[in-house]
């Protein structure tokens, strides 16, 4: 007796075998899945034909691992985001660090002071880096990206 | 049937324009495609949501969660400003390819 719940079940972890791990497309592709496979009940075709037609509509899992795999490839941080977060990693350090003199009086906080280094040195060059990588990329910003699609 | 890398190259532009009439999810973009082109331009359904994803972080359009009628998540997705670009450059595009062929298929009858 066929069971529609079992088989996507089934159809679920075959996919994750094949190597379709992150959740978003594995849960968008089931819900296509039992989209369609309920469409095709409604016209009157047995759950387990709906079913099968459906897997088969929708590609096998290697294909689509690859096809997934192209879109993480793509995935780059993009260089007006770097930017953006520079800018205001830069700005909430900066403004930190002036709270931190003038508010709380501690001499650590001043720029320059021998205890400026180490407290601060790290965060303004971790900005400092995302600020010009992402203005120089956003001028033009396609040698950051992968070229192939 | 249309040949498959034709299919693939107007999956973008297809996309783009059936978002710019609001947004939408997977299984509703694959049956309109369907439905617009006659049954004629067949994509293998998996096949959208690599190409969805790759838009995606591409900053063309944009995805949220949602609920479907019955109840069941849903991810609908949307055209984000470079995605309207985008959509302009590729019509201008397949546009002077269609205007070509048109005018070459014409000259054939003359």
């Amino acid at each position: 007796m066929f069971n529609l719940e079992q088989s996507i079940a089934n159809w679920r972890t075959h996919m994750l075998v094949a190597g379709i791990k992150t959740p978003v497309p594995l849960d968008e592709l089931e819900n296509h899945l039992r989209e369609d496979v309920g469409q095709q009940i409604q016209l009157g075709i047995s759950p387990q034909q709906a079913f099968e037609n459906s897997v088969r509509q929708i590609g096998c899992a290697d294909e689509l691992k690859t096809e997934f795999n192209k879109t993480r490839d793509t995935k780059c941080i993009r260089p007006r985001k770097m930017l953006r977060m520079g800018v205001i990693g830069l700005s909430v350090t900066l403004i930190l660090n002036l709270f931190g003199l003038f508010v709380l009086g501690k001499s650590s906080c001043a720029f320059f002071s021998h205890q400026w280094w180490p407290d601060w040195f790290a965060c303004y060059c971790l900005w400092s880096t995302f600020t010009v990588i992402g203005f120089f990329g956003s001028a033009n910003w396609k040698w950051l990206k992968p070229t192939k699609e | 049937m249309i040949r498959k890398e034709l299919v693939a190259a107007s999956a973008e532009p297809m996309i783009l324009a059936l978002l710019a009439n609001g947004e939408s999810y997977g299984y509703a973009i694959i049956q309109e495609v369907k439905a617009r082109s006659g049954g004629k331009l067949q994509w293998t359904d998996g096949m959208l949501y690599p190409v969805l994803h790759r838009m995606e972080s591409r900053g063309l359009i944009k995805a949220r969660w949602g609920e479907s009628e019955t109840g069941r998540k849903r991810r609908y997705y949307s055209l984000k400003k470079d995605g309207k670009t985008a959509m302009a450059k590729h019509h201008e595009q397949w546009s002077l390819v269609h205007s070509v062929l048109a005018g070459l298929k014409k000259e054939q009858y003359v």
